[in-house]
């Protein structure tokens, strides 16, 4: 059986939460028994260029669809490749294997997946993978760009995609409870939750050793995350005013993107302290990742913004530290909160208080129960009704 | 075996370097000096300065040298008179400028009198810059070390007091060492001013006050705070950022007047005394809001009362942002005559203003406690005062209060103290009959109730992980630990702490699931000496836990207790290590 996961980013080399999520969903369905092809449109230039992959559209394309296209390139791209015949064939000649089932993650291409299943001979069943409710998230995003009748038109344009998305699948994956919630309303078909996860890791000696040398022997709370503009707004919205929660022998380990965006922006210099107390090290390779969550304190998840779970929830939960998040951070985690070692804090004084006085505390030593309830956010665990759902969907083909 | 007094080594770093009169942070540093030496016992409290980054002791050799060379210099009458007075460098700018302007031609007098009025403002802009950091000039010769020596200073238990213009000096990380060391630094929150209020401060300073704030808050033992609002306010600002949750105390400052000595008052003082007058005392600069003492003095002369106003005499430094007001001072037609400033005016020639004015004022809007009004009332003066910030702790009841911006409400109050006696005379009589001032013994008798506290406290246990705190040659460091890689060796070093003296208990903790048998050597070494020296086996993995647990004894305040632990086979891997009193040394 052949499926099909269409994506607006490659996998090839999976570096932010979306990435790893459909590469662990691609995982998933081999498990399975299916055999999986990747294609779609790279949304960004920045992504590199990968086998099944239509390199981004150029913005004089795009700005065809919207203009100004800017943070709308994703709807523009679903769209493009719908309406533009070029566009249409150009995507369709990379699937070599004619789907049975296309995953859509996202609603952007849903577009294309729906003239795709119309203009083929097969009976194809689409399986929407709603990674967050969208047009929440661009709210947000955009509010900060655009005036509020401009924004308002943008956001009932993703609105209005997500729910074409959500009525017209066979199968629909949700992140967490909020996003079932929010779906249940439009779906047409069983939806099921499978929460984002994280996947085991080891530590090398030389990722110990590049850890250590990042670090030295500070104490140290880690973030990690990538430029994705929630990630940052939600930093400084938790650290502004004024940063004392840590010693200047402690420091905040920023891994990621999301580092050279919060040293960039203004906003660093006007919390006191907080510059000179955070380690950007911008990306790493992953045994040195791994290093770091071993050897951290802490980690934090800062995020006021967003639906959808957060994939770096899950490594924290994982590395077996004191996790400090918000409760948007938690979102898909909640059975989580509550539990050893997991701090809520959903306003800046709070966070800050919380993480000086996780700070002082020993280092987190779980019991064998407690690490043991940690394992349910192992991707084998969040997927694991994959398996029973994919197969139902099947099955349906022949009815 | 006796335990050591702890010395209380006090921060003279900003009187040091000070060469003017002592006025408030400095005259708090000098004073509380004075009276905290009369207070312990003699060699209990000790002067240090801050140079080259550490803190020194300081024996100020040089001043008394300098004081008797000047005594021999005022005694030797040889030298020839001078033709004209010494002026101040200010006031020699001033004639200057006035020199200037009368030797140009008339036609050219407009022009020279903006291009100096600009060249003022430039002048005072940068003046001010220098004020704004509070830096006084640097009297090198003053700053020369009276002990060279590059060893720390603080024994064990000793506390370091902090009461001058730290913000100016680059103490935060060393600060931060001594606190790691067991030093006990106990410092001084004068006010947040430049936080809450950075729009009457020359520049945007709230990052770099938060910042010493933040600081200080991690590093200190405690914070005197002059009054209950900087202390409010101060907590505030840990509570936003999330800084360590120090404790605060209110000390009250000493607000009594300099007596008459036999200082000269000037000829305009005394020609200034001999009419009535109101009284402010202070910096003119926009916080302190001179300005609406002029508008309230204008609207007066507007409704025809100036001929019963008496003279507004400020007395104080020009700071920074009060051209514009000087400007419409000198030029208003309305209140013409009727402000003067005075500036260089020395402890008789205050006392005498005090004295004889016919009220106080003080209408700033913000203060983190507000001197010249416990000065005035002190001096038993009538007092009208804003009613912002800490001002009310200072004035209780005795004062009148007046909304700062409200010029109206100020007009009618000045008026009221002009024609009301009676009510001058109640005021008065109630303000003698209930203020009591305070003297600079009280100010440091509360100081060293707070100080006493802290030197009588039991020795807290010190904590260090391994990972963290100590070294290692041949480990690795893991986050909190320190795990041994297969070799003979340094496992772990460090601690470098001070520490009284005492019987203590050491316990080494790691993690068991990482042992392999194996043993191990240590020794505990205290100012390099070995106190301490153990060989013992690695226990089995199924023990708990608890690698070690060992006495040992300290003779005398160390100010270095130093741990080594080698590896002479198997594995290890280090947590933390626990230091705990288990005997008190008799003081």
């Amino acid at each position: 059986m052949n499926i099909l996961v269409l994506s607006t980013y490659p996998i090839d080399t999976p570096r932010h939460g979306g990435q790893i999520r459909v590469s662990n969903l691609v995982k998933k369905y081999k498990q399975i028994g299916f055999n999986v092809e990747v294609a779609g449109v790279l949304g960004s230039d920045l992504y590199p260029k990968s086998d099944g992959f239509d390199n981004s559209p150029s913005i004089v394309e795009l700005e065809k669809v919207i203009s100004p296209s800017f943070l709308m390139e994703d709807y523009a791209i679903g769209r493009l490749y719908e309406n533009n015949t070029k566009y249409f064939e150009k995507l369709s000649q990379k699937i070599k294997a004619t789907p049975r089932i296309i995953h859509v993650e996202h609603p952007w291409l849903m577009p294309f997946a729906l003239r795709y299943r119309k203009e083929s001979t097969q009976n194809i069943k689409i399986i929407y993978g709603s990674a967050n409710v969208e047009h929440k998230l661009k709210r947000s995003i955009l509010t900060s760009h655009f005036g509020n009748k401009e924004t308002e038109e943008k956001v009932n344009l993703i609105k209005a995609a997500e729910i074409e998305a959500i009525k017209k699948a066979d199968g629909i994956l949700c992140v967490s409870e909020g996003d079932v919630k929010w779906t249940k309303e439009y779906a047409n078909c069983p939806i099921l939750l499978a929460p984002n996860g994280v996947e085991q890791w080891g530590t090398s000696k030389a990722g110990s050793a590049e850890a250590n040398n990042i670090v030295q022997r500070h104490k140290f709370a880690l973030f990690c995350a990538s430029a994705h503009p929630p990630n940052v707004t939600g930093f400084f919205e938790m650290f502004k005013q004024g940063f004392g929660s840590l010693s200047p022998s402690e420091k905040l380990v920023i891994v990621g993107s999301a580092g050279a965006a919060i040293e960039q922006s203004a906003e660093l210099n006007k919390s006191a302290c907080l510059s000179e107390r955070i380690l950007s090290t911008g990306m790493l390779n992953t045994d040195c990742l791994a290093a770091l969550l071993d050897r951290a304190h802490c980690i934090v998840l800062p995020i006021t913004q967003g639906g959808g779970t957060n994939l770096k929830t899950a490594e924290a939960i994982w590395a077996g530290h004191y996790v400090l998040a918000t409760t948007i951070a938690m979102r898909g985690f909640e059975q989580y909160i509550n539990t050893p070692g997991v701090y809520i804090a959903d306003t800046a004084t709070e966070f800050k208080k919380a993480l000086r006085h996780i700070m002082a505390l020993p280092p987190l030593k779980l019991k064998e129960k407690e690490q043991k309830q940690r394992e349910s956010v192992l991707w084998n665990s969040t997927l694991e009704g994959l398996t029973g759902y994919a197969k139902k969907i099947e099955s349906s083909l022949n009815d | 075996m006796t335990k050591e007094k702890a010395t209380i080594w006090i921060n003279v770093t900003t009187s040091a370097h000070w060469n003017r009169s002592a006025v408030g942070v400095v005259r708090v540093e000098l004073k509380l000096k004075e009276e905290l030496k009369k207070l312990y016992s003699t060699n209990q409290v000790k002067q240090c300065i801050w140079r080259n980054g550490v803190f020194i002791e300081y024996i100020p050799t040089v001043q008394v040298e300098k004081a008797a060379e000047n005594k021999n210099k005022d005694k030797s009458t040889k030298e020839p008179a001078l033709i004209y007075p010494i002026l101040s460098r200010i006031a020699a700018l001033e004639s200057i400028a006035i020199g200037l302007l009368s030797i140009v031609p008339a036609k050219l007098r407009p022009f020279t009198s903006r291009s100096l009025f600009y060249l003022k403002r430039k002048l005072n802009a940068l003046r001010a810059k220098r004020l704004h950091t509070n830096r006084p000039p640097i009297r090198e010769r003053l700053t020369v070390p009276a002990k060279k020596t590059e060893q720390s200073i603080f024994k064990a238990q000793d506390i370091l007091l902090s009461v001058g213009l730290d913000w100016d000096y680059a103490y935060g990380e060393e600060f931060h060492r001594l606190k790691n060391k067991q030093i006990k630094i106990v410092s001084c929150c004068y006010d947040l001013i430049p936080i809450l209020y950075p729009q009457y401060c020359i520049s945007d300073v709230v990052a770099r006050f938060s910042k010493y704030f933040i600081d200080l808050a991690e590093n200190s033992e405690l914070i005197l705070c002059i009054s209950k609002q900087s202390e409010k306010d101060l907590k505030q600002l840990i509570h936003n950022t999330g800084a360590a949750n120090v404790k605060t105390q209110v000390f009250p400052l000493g607000d009594t007047v300099p007596l008459i000595n036999n200082e000269q008052s000037s000829n305009e003082i005394k020609q200034l005394l001999a009419e009535p007058f109101i009284l402010y005392v202070s910096t003119i600069e926009r916080r302190k809001n001179h300005q609406i003492l002029y508008q309230a003095y204008h609207l007066l002369c507007k409704q025809g009362k100036k001929q019963k106003l008496p003279k507004l005499v400020f007395v104080g430094m020009t700071g920074w942002g009060v051209d514009e007001l000087l400007k419409d001072i000198e030029l208003d037609p309305l209140t013409q005559g009727l402000i003067i400033q005075l500036n260089h005016i020395n402890d008789t020639e205050l006392r005498s203003l005090y004295d004889a004015a016919l009220c106080c004022v003080y209408p700033s809007l913000y203060e983190g406690w507000g001197l010249p009004v416990g000065e005035a009332l002190a001096l038993g003066k009538l007092t009208l005062s804003s009613n912002r910030g800490s001002l009310p702790e200072v004035g209780q009841n005795l004062v009148t209060y007046i909304e700062p911006w409200n010029a109206d409400e100020w007009a009618k109050q000045i008026e009221k103290v002009i024609d009301n006696d009676k009510y001058r005379d109640e005021m008065i009589a109630a303000i003698k009959q209930n203020y009591t001032p305070t003297d600079w013994k009280q100010t440091a008798e509360a100081v060293k109730l707070a100080l006493d506290k802290i030197i009588n406290a039991p020795y807290s246990p010190q904590k260090f992980y391994a990972g963290y705190d100590l070294t290692t040659e041949i480990g690795v460091y893991n986050g909190a630990q320190i795990e041994s890689q297969a070799e003979a060796g340094l496992l772990i070093t460090g601690l470098k702490t001070t520490i009284p003296a005492g019987t203590y208990q050491l316990t080494i903790t790691d993690n068991p699931n990482y042992r392999k048998d194996g043993s191990y050597q240590l020794s505990i070494k205290a100012e390099g000496a070995i106190t301490k020296k153990l060989k013992s086996q690695i226990p089995s993995k199924t023990n708990n836990g608890t690698l070690l647990t060992e006495e040992f004894k300290i003779e005398q305040n160390s100010k270095e207790l130093t741990l080594e632990l080698y590896l002479n086979s198997g594995a290890l891997s280090i947590e933390m290590l626990e230091i705990n009193e288990i005997k008190k040394t008799s003081q």
